[in-house]
């Protein structure tokens, strides 16, 4: 399995008032190619205890990727792509969305916060937007918490 | 096209549940649960839903192996034949009938087991007989017999949601008697209080109300300490000690000295816990107590096991539904062997050699003269072959050399016989040594009746011809009892079997194959209307009064020290069984768990530099063995956990065979042992 | 006054199985045979056998029709179906695994009381041959459901995390559902789920199994009814058919032309959001 290793041994997140989550952040190459660059969008504390990978196409996502990513010791998944419309393989990206959607609603009812799930349609690498969508997503998984188990 | 389904029972654990066998084409293709089954509900395991994947192996003995120089070549069946027949003959008149010993298999159905203590008692003329109940069991016989007259599950599986409160201790119900444990949460589910009490933090554990963690081998003093408190509040049912029991006095007397304090010394305890579990368990209207080998596997075993019959007597807890003591057998016929005399002491239905009634009666059933003395245990019979006082061994469907305690030992003793007959399924390490091996047919290939731990008797039904030339064991055992010239071995189907084991078997006595084609049947069914028997001791005990057992809590045999500083105890993992030999060779089971690994505490790793999946060398003072580590802190700090169903890690290099001294069994649970990271050999 | 009795929906399926057999065109017909007060699926070939055909029983005969169909290349089967039966069918259809022209289903309508059983909102298949439909039932037994759907999400996690905690990974839901047939199933995949636990990796296999399912479950519990430790997956299941019908107006086993939600409908509002909150 090419794009994913998980390791299951995340280190512990730290106290509740500096919660930093770590994410597993998967990026389509075609509007980013550089994973590098995507990983220096998110603060620091986070970044150290997230992983990046890159996908030929969003449509590569895989629901068991993000189910796995959080049993793996991850509080969030990120997955960015093409804007709808852009995509260079015409309809992938709408085939993740439409997969994610699925599974967000599907996390819901297991109890897990969809939040953890952040979806977004980039158009060509539009830097300053992207940074603000994954630091208001960041910032909404630290109020959210820890996936692992709360008590 | 075809396609078809046979009902049976699972060949694993005596949970005892109802399967169907698929078959198409002659194959088996699958199993199935039983929708309506008491046991099972429509459920099973995944061993139970993989149980068809070794029958057909290719591994499978299919022909007779006798040894020529080193190595064991097949032969056909009348040459192996004769030839046992001639060195057991041979054997018995040089050294006399008590030179020969048998070891029966729990796997194997009650027919067989009837057949081989016939044939040992009545052909060979030995009581020397026994099996795996040895290992596994033997405490609840001695101490339920000595206590309440009968060694048996008092209660029924389903009875366990009918219970208030359950008291789980030494027994990792949802890994090895995953049935069981289904009823464990159904009963939660009802609001029952469940306590597990185990030196390990098992599965359970996390699915029950309260949870206490004994050091290892202390169980007689948190049972007294329990029983301390109880009496002490005055929440001991004082009707039934008056009406139904006897030697309490001297009981009570002893566990006076058992305050929680001194409980929590010995055993680690905390008195508010005891307090709560005594409460729990004392005041619930139908209180049901569950164990398994974390109770019996120790030198204290009979103690063990009397202790948990005080307590449920205590309070008033046996004869009535969703209460009891429920010991739950391990092998899928390990009551049924039991309960057909596979024991040196005992014929079928626990009636002893040495009652001249008894005895008489099956003297003139078989019409031969049958041997009074009781024989040896598995574990003396081992000794004895390592003293050269046992010439001979015949084993049907057991491994010894990876059951037993102190392998070197046992590979000492079985090399040093003059006779090895061994009849089983597949090639193990015990089959390497034997001088003649005969190929038997699994469960799926034969019919009979098998017995589960709450003395249900089932059917295993016929699916599939038998592999090879592989022959049903009770068939193997008449055709080598006509070459030696006896009577009373020309059955030709399980049923007249059956039929003669009823007529001499008063429990058994009003069951019927077609009895049991329809209904449930538990024993004691003494007549062909009796329903049969939900529990037991209502209203009486089989001995008239449960007897009370004064009982002092004596350490282990072997406890950490310098040396070999850790503890180690063994047990089983969900996915495998036992020895393995099934499967093994179950590619569903095998996927889930391929090799051993040993539970280590992650600070006891830290400190040793050793990370998860590292190799580690584990010692004691009987042998070694390298094993993988596996970092959880289900075991405290200061003890490993090894399962004992990998050959190439073999739990029992290392375990100590010290043995309890009145039901002879090992002290699996408890020894020492040093601990290392494994140097890599690059 | 002559009053007409009724055939029993046993006698009816027996009377229409020998019709088939006698008629020589069906290799067998796949129904219950009621042995020892117990149901099982059996493949009756001889018209003595009929005797011991039953109806009231519930197996996932679908599972069995497929790997017959998959095991012998030739031949036509007849199979007792209800209203479930036919779904699997239909679902099994849409993923090739059967070839529903070598089936000849007889439809067999539940009674009130079974379709209770299995909170089923259809209990009959599309033609009725056994029993009389009851027609569209409202879910009559809620309770469990709707404790589950009126939960906050907080007390959603705990009620699935401490219940998929008792689960000894017996794979007796992926077993018994007629839709799980792959080859390769995920769940026994060491990179997904890590082998050798009890309890299994959480999320991953309950939720695996549970994307998996989402539009392929037609709701028959069967699932729920294999599981050992009492974990209502049926229900988890149920929920999540509910989630896409409301949003993608999609029912599994309606129409083998219905096409799930996740094979692409392009145009649909694909703005990746959550689900409840």
């Amino acid at each position: 399995m090419s794009a994913l290793e998980i390791s299951d041994g995340v280190q512990a997140a730290g106290t509740e008032s500096a919660f930093a989550p770590a994410i597993a952040v998967f990026h389509c190459r075609w509007c980013e190619p550089d994973s590098q660059k995507v990983l220096v969008m998110m603060p620091p504390d986070v970044a150290e205890r997230s992983i990046i990978r890159r996908l030929n196409c969003s449509a590569r996502m895989e629901a068991e990727f993000a189910i796995k990513a959080l049993g793996a010791g991850f509080d969030g998944v990120v997955v960015i792509g093409c804007e709808m419309g852009e995509c260079h393989y015409r309809v992938g990206n709408e085939q993740a969305a439409r997969r994610l959607s699925v599974l967000a609603g599907i996390l819901a009812l297991a109890g897990i916060y969809p939040q953890r799930l952040g979806l977004f349609w980039e158009s060509a690498f539009d830097e300053v937007t992207t940074r603000r969508s994954i630091e208001e997503y960041v910032e909404a998984l630290r109020d959210i918490g820890p996936f692992k188990d709360p008590h | 096209m075809n396609y078809k389904t046979i009902q049976s029972t699972c060949p694993y654990c005596g949970c005892g549940c109802g399967i169907y066998l698929e078959v198409i084409d002659g194959h088996l293709v699958g199993t199935m649960p039983v929708l309506n089954h008491p046991i099972s509900k429509g459920s099973l395991c995944i061993k139970g839903w993989a149980a068809h994947e070794f029958v057909e192996s290719e591994d499978r003995l299919r022909r007779p192996l006798w040894k020529r120089g080193a190595n064991l070549e097949p032969t056909d069946w009348d040459s192996a034949l004769y030839s046992v027949a001639d060195r057991l003959t041979a054997i018995k008149q040089q050294y006399g009938p008590d030179s020969i010993g048998f070891l029966s298999s729990a796997k194997c159905t009650n027919e067989e087991n009837y057949v081989l203590m016939k044939f040992a008692r009545a052909v060979v003329g030995t009581n020397n007989i026994d099996h795996c109940a040895r290992l596994c069991h033997s405490p609840t016989v001695a101490g339920l017999a000595r206590a309440f007259g009968s060694g048996a599950m008092t209660n029924s599986v389903p009875e366990l949601e009918e219970a208030d409160c359950i008291l789980i201790t030494g027994s990792n119900t949802t890994e090895n008697h995953p049935m069981i444990a289904s009823r464990i949460v159904a009963a939660r589910d009802r609001g029952a209080y469940i306590i597990v009490i185990d030196p390990r933090r098992i599965h359970l554990a996390n699915h029950a109300d309260l949870f206490l963690q004994p050091r290892l081998g202390t169980d007689v003093a948190w049972i007294n300490g329990m029983m301390n408190i109880i009496i002490s509040e005055g929440w001991h049912d004082r009707d039934f000690i008056r009406d139904r029991t006897e030697n309490f006095a001297e009981m009570r007397q002893t566990v006076a000295s058992y305050t929680p304090e001194r409980v929590q010394e010995i055993s680690g305890i905390e008195p508010h816990l005891l307090r709560h579990a005594a409460a729990m368990y004392a005041s619930s209207a139908r209180s049901s107590l569950v164990y398994t080998m974390g109770i019996t596997e120790h030198t204290t075993g009979t103690d063990n096991v009397l202790s948990l019959a005080n307590l449920a007597m205590l309070c008033g807890q046996v004869g009535k539904p969703g209460s009891g003591i429920n010991p739950l057998r391990g092998q899928n016929n390990v009551q049924g062997a039991c309960d057909m005399g596979a024991l040196p002491d005992v014929l079928t239905g626990y009636q002893r050699v040495d009652d001249p009634e008894a005895i008489s009666k099956f003297a003139r059933a078989w019409g031969a003269n049958l041997p009074r003395e009781p024989g040896i245990t598995v574990t003396d019979m081992i000794d004895a072959a390592a003293d050269g006082e046992l010439k001979a061994l015949y084993i049907m469907g057991e491994n010894p050399m990876l059951s037993d305690p102190d392998i070197n030992h046992v590979k000492e003793a079985l090399s040093n016989l003059e006779l090895l007959v061994v009849q089983d399924i597949f090639m193990n390490q015990t089959t390497e040594l034997a001088h003649v091996v005969f190929p038997a047919q699994s469960y799926a290939e034969k019919a009979g009746t098998v017995t589960s731990t709450d003395r249900r008797v089932q059917r295993v039904r016929k699916a599939i011809e038998g592999v090879g030339e592989a022959l049903t064991d009770w068939e193997i055992f008449s055709r080598l009892a006509k070459i030696m010239g006896a009577k009373g071995f020309s059955y030709e189907t399980p049923i007249e079997i059956f039929e003669e084991i009823r007529s001499l078997t008063p429990s058994y006595a009003g069951i019927t194959y077609f009895r049991l084609d329809s209904e449930d049947l538990q024993w004691p069914c003494p007549t062909e209307d009796h329903p049969g028997t939900r529990y037991l001791h209502e209203g009486v005990f089989t001995r008239g009064k449960g007897a009370f057992t004064a009982v002092e809590w004596k350490p282990p045999v072997e406890v950490p020290d310098e040396d070999y500083p850790f503890f180690l105890t063994t047990g089983r993992v969900h996915f495998h069984y036992h020895t393995g030999t099934m499967t093994r060779r179950s590619p569903t089971l095998n996927r889930e768990m391929a090799g051993a690994a040993a539970d280590i505490n992650p600070t006891d790793a830290t400190d040793l530099g050793i990370k998860d999946r590292d190799m580690m060398k584990v010692s004691s003072r009987r042998g070694e063995v390298k094993i993988r580590a596996r970092l959880t802190d289900s075991v405290p700090s200061g003890t490993i956990f090894i399962p004992f169903n990998f050959r190439e890690s073999a739990a029992n290099m290392l375990t100590i065979s010290a043995r309890d001294p009145i039901a002879k069994i090992p002290e699996f649970k408890v020894c020492a042992v040093k601990v290392e990271k494994a140097v890599s050999r690059r | 006054m002559q009053e007409e009795v009724e055939d029993t929906r046993e006698q009816q399926a027996r009377r229409i199985a020998r019709e088939l057999i006698a008629s020589g065109g069906m290799d067998g017909i796949l129904g219950l045979l009621e042995i020892r007060d117990h149901q099982v699926p059996h493949l009756f070939t001889e018209v003595d056998e009929l005797e011991g055909l039953d109806v009231s029983g519930r197996y996932p005969i679908a599972a069995i029709a497929e790997r017959l169909l998959r095991k012998f290349e030739t031949g036509r089967i007849g199979v007792i179906a209800r209203g479930c039966d036919e779904r699997h069918l239909i679902e099994l259809e849409k993923k090739k695994s059967v070839d529903m022209s070598r089936l000849k289903l007889i439809g067999l309508a539940c009674t009130i009381e079974e379709a209770r059983e299995c909170h089923c909102v259809r209990p009959y298949p599309r033609e009725v041959q056994i029993g009389r439909s009851v027609g569209n039932v409202d879910y009559l037994d809620h309770e469990a459901l709707s404790k589950l759907i009126n939960m906050d999400i907080a007390e959603r996690r705990r009620f699935w995390t401490d219940i998929f905690d008792r689960c000894i990974k017996c794979y007796g839901c992926r077993n018994v559902c007629p839709l799980c047939n792959c080859e390769d199933c995920r769940l026994e995949e060491a990179r997904w789920v890590r082998v050798g636990e009890i309890p299994p990796e959480y999320p991953s296999f309950h939720l695996i199994r549970a994307f998996h399912m989402a539009d392929k479950c037609v709701g028959c519990f069967a699932c729920e009814r294999a599981c050992p430790m009492g974990i209502p997956v049926g229900k988890l299941h149920q929920l999540i058919k509910e989630d896409l019908k409301s949003v993608y107006g999609y029912q599994a086993g309606r129409d083998v032309e219905e096409k799930s939600p996740l094979l692409l409908a392009p145009g649909v509002e694909t703005k990746g959001k959550g689900g409840r909150g």
